[in-house]
């Protein structure tokens, strides 16, 4: 799906990804699985599309998240991640 | 109609309110939305179309209208020859027709102006929607903090919202812009003629001892460009918030 309105960072992905968690997910830091790099979800480099989201790590590519949509069921696959960290938004002003 | 499966909650129906051409190929959309409820400048919205077979696209676009606004909204569509969605939205949609809509959505790429720090603003092409929505909400605010964009169009005529810019510009509340223009520019031109660089950053941006919060949207390529060279002028990776478009740098 080569198309308009694809936005190639973590950003685009609020919406489907957001059905997995209680806090918006662009701002949570994803902390690598490879080379342990801490990152907002928002600043991630997507891959794939709104049927299979891929994320992965802007230091080392790593894959950090999957997530999959089949037969009306939605699966997250974090095994690229060590650690996923909310903070309160004054902590990000 | 909205799903109501728990899975898919969110949609929500959004009747089109007012229609304004920007450029020969940029749209603004006004969508009446009931159960909307406010937006953060910088947040954008998915939208979902349905063929009458069934088939579903899903696309983002950022919010270009003010935060603070109850049950109306505003986005801007670039038209994609070969888009899926975008031709839809910038020829076929009218006045009336309504599409299925969820958001706001995103918290990374948001500004309010509570915060007191320098605003940087750097956008190529459509990449200035969230960031017009920045401005728009600042200029809204009883205290606003110095402002300024940079702006790279590849020329003239697709310089979105230039009327309105140079309006804010004209009120000289602390806010200046610095257009750019890749592509060939007018005779009379007096803004910049290349791809944003280092050199052009340290001219236009806030010093880093300022300790400006750095907005940065566009084309990936831009995009990486620009975050690369505001590290190497010292700004922290913190306050340089980022969002890229597509490969060929065709999104919103």
């Amino acid at each position: 799906m080569i198309d308009d309105a694809r936005s190639s960072d973590g950003n685009a992905v609020a919406g489907p990804l957001g059905r997995f968690f209680a806090f918006d997910v662009t701002r949570m830091i994803v902390t690598c699985g490879t080379c342990d790099a801490e990152s907002p979800l928002g600043a991630l480099r997507l891959y794939g599309d709104q049927m299979g989201i891929v994320l992965r790590c802007v230091h080392c590519g790593e894959v950090n998240l999957r997530a999959l949509e089949f037969n009306g069921a939605l699966s997250l696959d974090a095994r690229g991640s060590t650690r996923i960290t909310f903070r309160p938004p004054s902590d990000l002003l | 109609m909205p799903d109501a499966s728990p899975l898919f909650r969110g949609w929500q129906l959004a009747t089109v309110a007012a229609i304004r051409d920007e450029t020969p190929s940029v749209r603004t959309i006004a969508f009446s939305l009931p159960q909307w409820t406010g937006h953060l400048a910088g947040q954008h919205v998915d939208v979902r179309l349905t063929t009458d077979d069934g088939y579903q696209a899903e696309r983002s676009y950022s919010i270009a209208s003010a935060s603070g606004s109850i049950a109306l909204i505003e986005i801007t569509v670039e038209r994609i020859a070969d888009g899926e969605v975008s031709p839809f939205l910038t020829e076929h949609l009218a006045l009336g027709d309504t599409i299925e809509l969820r958001g706001p959505l995103g918290g990374y790429f948001t500004w309010s102006p509570e915060i007191p720090a320098p605003l940087m603003l750097i956008a190529g092409g459509s990449g200035i929607v969230p960031l017009m929505s920045m401005l728009r909400t600042r200029t809204k605010a009883v205290d606003r903090p110095p402002a300024r964009l940079l702006y790279s169009s590849r020329n003239f005529d697709e310089i979105i919202y230039r009327s309105e810019l140079d309006r804010l510009v004209a009120t000289k509340d602390g806010f200046s812009i610095a257009k750019v223009l890749t592509r060939g520019a007018p005779a009379n031109w007096s803004g910049e003629t290349r791809r944003v660089d280092g050199e052009m950053l340290a001219k236009y941006a806030f010093p880093a001892a300022e300790a400006p919060h750095n907005f940065v949207c566009g084309p990936t390529s831009f995009v990486e460009t620009v975050a690369d060279r505001l590290v190497t002028l010292g700004h922290q990776e913190t306050v340089i918030k980022t969002e890229r478009f597509g490969p060929t740098g065709e999104k919103r």
